[in-house]
């Protein structure tokens, strides 16, 4: 008897109980059948066995029905990677996580930061998005409207460049992209926006 | 009925609940008839059904304090996580019970819904008109229950910690629901208001142990909101250890939950797709951190750059990662230690794609390119956090069971309570049970052989050289057993 074959489906699967029922009454006489000891003797020993049987493989069963919930979660063809992690590599995580004697800091390079961020809002961004980074970038930068556009370029050039690597294109990438900003903050109408 | 009947019954009615919670937030995100609340809704009914179907007593009903959903008395944690809108909805109409029967049906739970989560229908729950509204709005396979007239609701959260931590993290859920929200609909967001949930979570975070257990929870949307909860506390949890003082640990709380507040303007088929991404995808999901950013700088509300800067560059290395940023960008200390904390909770829950890795399994992974992760900033990280943390059970070399309890200073030496002696064998009564992995104990050294999650053991090599210890933070040794011996010898 499948029970699984008969409750694959969700009408089926109301049936449940009913199903189980009629599977538990016919698993009790298979384990009395099953049992070398006549069924008097049988009750006489244990008289909990089969009910216990029945219920132990009932629950069994019936977890099949309902998967737990990481089970739910899992993709419908049920197949989830399990990236693999070999021994050497627990191993080495010591030597991977030596200390180097410099405590981080949740400050550390939080000024080049916003103005990276800024200026790539500032260039690319949805209008208001973009306005907000100008106006941002105008006064971490000290730059009023209509301010020296080099000026500001090179000042804004200088802060991208800290901490890269000597890179000529990089460089030059980044000066053409500091006297856009330089421009868009010089032809900005709109006040600051940076709230007290 | 066997134990297992039980649990199976359990497990079916949580997906219920589960399933409830969900459609109930995406009535509050979506519009009424959309796809996605269709989908949950029918969600509700089949778990309904199935629920009834591993013989879940009809109607099936479901306990509302102020807190938590409750089954058959027992509150159901997970469920309840992301349920805090709801709740309080149910609050607001006096509901004490709901009583759902088998005939319900996805139509009839949304118009169950206009009746629970619309503003304009908290009236419809006095006493004298419950029945007619349910009437009136075709809600005939569900029963509510009100409160008794005086009943103050649960007023546990004042005392009890476990209790508190819930509240915080419902709190930082329901916030970070609320401005994910916002954000679809292109409203201002509410910064402040999440800015003063962490700092009001900060206030219980001296022991963030319930917190932290709560993280491990099987939470209704593991991938945003879920996900973002559990970074923010993961990152309050090493920036406190460091020593950062409360304004600094509320901008790097509010910068962690806020994150991934760009998933919200990616389409939600990608977002939730049961499978791997196509190349148009995968560029719509990589849009993220930028769109992220650029809402945050659309608020006129005051936004710290910390957060723009976390949305923007958590998912850069030092070298490579996403977006392709119109100049390179440094990440700062707060956007390093937030892609820490994102990639350690992603590699360590399940995903629709992936099982779950083991703490140190993650940090193995996390580990493998310096180029990754800042290794200043994964160091601080497994120093905190433990190579072990609090509640992992153990299987020790002389083959005893153990659970951690406490992290040391030695990030590979955390305090465990022995739950059986060697070989499994019972402990004697009245034997010492709290040690310290690497101390002796009856002349042989207590050794992590083995992690036994729910679904895998892994097996832990000698590491030959010790971890690098964490000069601040942790309790000392003895100090820490004394506690955890305090707070959990009822634990075994």
């Amino acid at each position: 008897m499948s029970l699984r074959t008969r409750l694959g489906n969700q009408q089926e699967g109301e049936r449940f109980p009913e199903t189980v029922a009629q599977w538990r009454l016919q698993l009790r006489t298979e384990v009395k059948n099953s049992s070398a000891l006549p069924t008097s003797v049988f009750h006489g020993r244990d008289a909990q066995l089969e009910a216990m049987l029945a219920a132990s493989t009932e629950a069994m069963l019936a977890r099949l029905q309902v998967p737990t919930p990481a089970v739910r979660a899992a993709s419908p063809g049920g197949q989830q990677r399990l990236e693999a992690v070999p021994a050497d590599e627990l191993r080495a995580l010591p030597a991977r996580l030596a200390d180097d004697g410099t405590p981080p800091q949740l400050d550390d390079h939080a000024a080049i930061e916003a103005l990276a961020v800024l200026t790539d809002a500032a260039l690319g961004a949805d209008p208001i998005a973009a306005d907000t980074a100008r106006a941002l970038l105008r006064e971490r930068l000290g730059a009023s409207p209509g301010a020296d556009v080099e000026e500001t370029a090179a000042r804004l050039r200088q802060c991208l460049l800290t901490g890269l690597a000597d890179d000529p294109a990089v460089a030059e990438a980044i000066a053409a992209v500091a006297r856009r900003v330089a421009n868009a903050i010089a032809t900005e109408s709109t006040p600051a926006t940076e709230q007290p | 009925m066997s134990l297992a009947l039980g649990q199976i019954r359990r497990d079916a009615v949580v997906a219920f609940v589960n399933a409830f919670v969900v459609a109930a937030l995406n009535r509050q995100v979506h519009e009424r008839d959309s796809r996605w609340v269709e989908d949950t809704l029918t969600d509700v009914v089949a778990t309904l059904r199935t629920a009834a179907a591993v013989g879940a007593e009809s109607p099936l009903l479901l306990q509302f304090d102020d807190d938590r959903i409750c089954y058959d008395g027992v509150p159901l944690d997970g469920p309840s996580l992301q349920a805090r809108s709801l709740l309080r909805r149910c609050s607001e109409r006096g509901i004490a019970m709901l009583a759902f029967h088998a005939g319900l049906d996805a139509a009839e739970c949304n118009r169950l819904f206009d009746l629970l989560l619309l503003r304009a229908n908290v009236s419809a729950f006095t006493r004298e008109n419950r029945e007619a509204a349910l009437s009136a709005f075709g809600v005939r396979n569900v029963g509510v229950t009100l409160r008794s007239i005086g009943d103050p609701g649960n007023r546990r959260a004042a005392l009890d910690p476990e209790a508190r931590a819930l509240r915080h993290y419902q709190e930082l859920a329901e916030s970070l629901q609320d401005n994910h929200c916002r954000a679809l609909r292109d409203l201002e967001l509410t910064i402040d208001d999440a800015a003063a949930v962490v700092e009001r979570t900060l206030a219980d975070f001296d022991e963030p142990s319930h917190l932290l257990a709560l993280a491990t929870q099987d939470d209704v949307d593991r991938f945003t909101v879920g996900h973002s909860v559990r970074v923010a506390l993961l990152a309050l949890q090493v920036a406190r250890r460091l020593g950062h003082g409360r304004d600094e640990l509320v901008r790097i709380g509010s910068a962690a939950l806020l994150h991934d507040i760009g998933k919200s303007k990616v389409p939600q088929e990608v977002l939730f797709k049961q499978g791997p991404l196509d190349e148009a995808e995968w560029r719509a999901m990589a849009q993220h951190p930028r769109l992220g950013a650029q809402i945050l700088l659309e608020q006129k509300e005051r936004v710290e750059l910390t957060a723009v800067g976390a949305a923007f560059c958590h998912h850069m290395g030092a070298e490579g990662g996403y977006p392709d940023a119109t100049v390179p960008v440094r990440p700062s200390g707060a956007s390093r230690l937030i892609r820490v904390c994102d990639v350690f909770e992603a590699l360590t829950s399940i995903r629709p794609y992936k099982r779950a890795l083991t703490p140190i399994e993650a940090y193995a992974v996390m580990s493998r390119d310096p180029r990754d992760f800042d290794r200043g900033w994964l160091r601080a990280f497994v120093q905190t956090i433990g190579l072990f943390p609090d509640g992992t059970r153990l299987r020790l070399a002389d083959g005893a069971r153990a659970v951690v309890r406490a992290q040391t200073t030695c990030p590979d030496r955390p305090i465990v309570q022995l739950l059986t002696g060697p070989d499994d064998t019972e402990l004697a009564a009245g034997q010492p049970d709290h040690f310290t992995v690497g101390d002796t104990c009856e002349g042989r050294v207590l050794r992590v052989a083995q992690i036994e999650t729910q679904e895998r053991r892994v097996d832990v090599p000698e590491l030959g050289e010790a971890l690098p210890a964490a000069c601040v933070g942790h309790a000392c040794v003895p100090d820490a057993i004394a506690k955890a011996t305090a707070a959990q010898s009822p634990a075994r």
